[in-house]
């Protein structure tokens, strides 16, 4: 695995879990987004327009941009609110860990599945705090909107980089290996997101190694 | 060549418009848009806000002979100004080109293109983590509001205009056939207005006799305070004056029984009330015969509040006694909770409700004190002389033969000392 990773540790209160998340992996995917691809002919294509869409959080002093895709936003949020959720449960030692994974995919020989290698990882720890108090809540809601006001720029500084690991553009017929075209307005690189919790992380790897068992033999 | 001088063109446009946009105040909102006729320069939705393109086009002033990027750096300045018309430079964005960095091995547009569509993005999502972001979107027309100003060329003194300690990110570069392409931003990070910063251009206009001493109304302040200073000297000798509007007839007329305070002390209320007009009567005729058999007392037997409280007290408990000063004053002051009488006060302590109030700690405080045990010393009326008019003479006198005899005993106190120090001494060796 040669991925690039970056990784952000955030201290903060439950309710800005979800927020904190969203604004960080918006930004990165509002940045390694690309207008939908439509094929005219064999080789020609046109590039469709990326709208964008200011987010004001509520629990953090904080506003952010994304792409305004509704199906993008559903999924990233998904992902979130299962592992927030997880988080929140009090078996979780109130520590965890979520990340985004970019991959490509590598086709194989029949029977073989096609291989996901990863090619950037966004990882975010997060610790949670309990706070007593309004004032120490609004101090948080300051403290964690400034934390992720250096986050943002620490994102754009990364994406502004002039390294190339990020997969070249693929044929037409290449594109499901690179691209997640299942979007209907903006396409995405193929991403997907893995958490743990310090107490879960067990128990959810044995169940996805289990999942992935059943997985390949119904495959087959 | 053509081609990336074009990208940049349309970057720029895009520059200003991202810029301005994200400092009008609201949310933004574009939709996507794969229709595949009209797609957007750099696949980003970001809408031309005529009045900035203008402004951009007149800043740069693009002729068909000349490059846009000998017209570059262009800047977007971000002020705001008070209601009161103080101004503050929030910001500067900048985008520029060094030429003397540029890569003519670089081939492929395409990339340059989505590398450009990244540094907007990038861009977008900077605009809204300054502080400036969050001063727009509070502005308004009553307390402040946001004003930009796109300019080309250098940038002009903005380390000086954003105040101490301010700012600097590079958002991102660029390297391209022509040159390398920076955006940037400086912005302030003090956001206290002081009169310093008004801007040069913000002339007042002036009246031709504005500094003419005798007509200046700054002159004519000082004077009038001056003056108001002098009257503000009390005459007493003057009669009060009732304010304006005032109906004269209904105002109270004081005469000089009105300012002589009530006999009453403070808190008197909390005292217990002599039973009747009688008593009170009584009261008085004793403190004169008081006053006049012991002109030469001791200041405790004075018309000071605690005696006439204790003689008081002693007379609503025992009005026919008439004994004039006496121990027994104290006595029965000290003993009046015995007084089945004082319930009535001590009902008048009850608030309902108000255990926890002040009035209530009151209340309490009294009511211990109320019930405090006699000292034994009371008690023991007689046979304790402590509070009798003991004759002071023999006290004293008796005072003087102790301290003679321990004087004349010093030596034995003193032997007593020394055995026992050497006692210690022998015991340690």
């Amino acid at each position: 695995m040669n991925a690039r990773s970056q990784i952000f540790e955030f201290t903060l209160e439950d309710r800005q879990i979800n927020e904190t998340l969203a604004s960080l992996f918006h930004t990165v995917l509002f940045h390694r987004s690309l207008g939908k691809f439509i094929y005219s002919g064999d080789s020609s294509y046109s590039v469709g327009t990326i709208g964008t869409q200011d987010i004001d959080c509520d629990f953090i002093d904080f506003t952010y941009v994304c792409c305004s895709s509704p199906s993008l936003d559903r999924a990233i949020k998904k992902e979130i609110s299962n592992f927030s959720e997880q988080l929140r449960s009090h078996e979780s030692g109130c520590a965890g860990q979520i990340s985004l994974e970019f991959f490509q995919k590598k086709k194989n020989r029949w029977p073989f599945q096609a291989e996901n290698i990863p090619w950037e990882v966004w990882t975010v720890r997060l610790d949670l705090l309990e706070l007593n108090n309004e004032d120490e809540r609004q101090m948080y809601r300051e403290r964690v909107g400034d934390m992720l006001a250096e986050k943002i720029l620490y994102i754009t500084e990364v994406m502004n980089r002039q390294d190339d690991y990020v997969p070249k553009m693929p044929a037409q017929t290449e594109l499901d290996l690179i691209f997640d075209t299942s979007h209907a307005d903006v396409q995405p690189y193929l991403f997907k997101f893995k958490f743990s919790t310090s107490a879960g992380a067990a128990s959810t790897s044995v169940k996805s190694t289990m999942q992935k068992i059943i997985k390949e033999t119904l495959s087959l | 060549m053509d081609e990336i001088n074009k990208y940049l063109k349309f970057l720029t446009l895009k520059f200003s418009q991202a810029v301005v946009q994200s400092r009008l105040g609201g949310l933004i909102h574009t939709k996507c848009n794969n229709s595949g006729t009209d797609s957007s320069w750099f696949n980003i939705a970001i809408q031309d806000h005529p009045d900035v393109l203008i402004e951009t086009k007149k800043a740069l002033q693009l002729s068909q002979s000349e490059t846009i990027t000998n017209r570059l750096p262009l800047c977007v300045e971000i002020s705001l100004q008070t209601s009161e018309g103080d101004k503050m430079i929030l910001e500067v964005w900048s985008l520029n080109i060094d030429e003397k960095l540029s890569d003519p091995t670089l081939k492929a547009n395409y990339n340059i293109y989505n590398r450009m569509s990244i540094l907007l993005k990038s861009l977008l999502s900077i605009t809204r983590i300054t502080p400036a972001y969050k001063l727009s979107r509070r502005q308004n027309p009553d307390s402040f509001s946001i004003y930009y100003r796109i300019y080309s060329g250098v940038i002009e003194q903005q380390q000086h205009n954003l105040g101490e300690s301010y700012k600097q990110i590079r958002i991102g570069s660029l390297t391209t056939q022509i040159g390398t392409i920076t955006m940037a931003v400086a912005y302030r990070t003090k956001m206290t207005i002081s009169p310093t910063q008004t801007g040069r251009d913000n002339t007042i206009m002036l009246k031709s006799d504005h500094f003419l001493k005798d007509l200046s109304p700054k002159h004519l302040r000082y004077t009038n305070y001056n003056k108001k200073n002098d009257k503000k000297v009390i005459d007493l000798d003057k009669p009060m004056r009732c304010g304006a509007f005032v109906d004269v007839s209904r105002i109270r007329q004081y005469t000089e029984e009105d300012f002589i305070l009530p006999e009453n002390p403070p808190f008197n209320w909390l005292l217990r009330k002599p039973r009747d007009e009688n008593l009170e009567s009584k009261i008085e005729e004793e403190k004169l015969s008081n006053s006049q058999n012991d002109e030469n007392s001791s200041p405790t037997n004075n018309n000071n509040l605690n005696s006439r409280i204790a003689e008081a007290a002693k007379m609503s408990q025992s009005p026919k006694e008439n004994s004039g000063t006496s121990p027994s004053s104290f006595k029965s002051r000290w003993s009046m909770r015995e007084n089945k009488e004082d319930d009535k006060l001590l009902k008048e302590l009850q608030f309902p409700f108000a255990n926890q109030s002040p009035i209530g700690d009151l209340a309490k405080f009294y009511r211990e004190c109320f019930n405090a045990p006699a000292l034994e010393s009371f008690a023991l009326e007689n046979a304790e002389p402590v509070f009798e008019e003991v004759e002071d003479d023999e006290a004293v006198n008796d005072l003087t033969k102790q301290l003679e005899q321990f004087e004349t005993s010093l030596n034995e106190f003193d032997g007593l000392i020394t055995s026992l120090c050497e006692s210690e001494n022998h015991n340690n060796s």
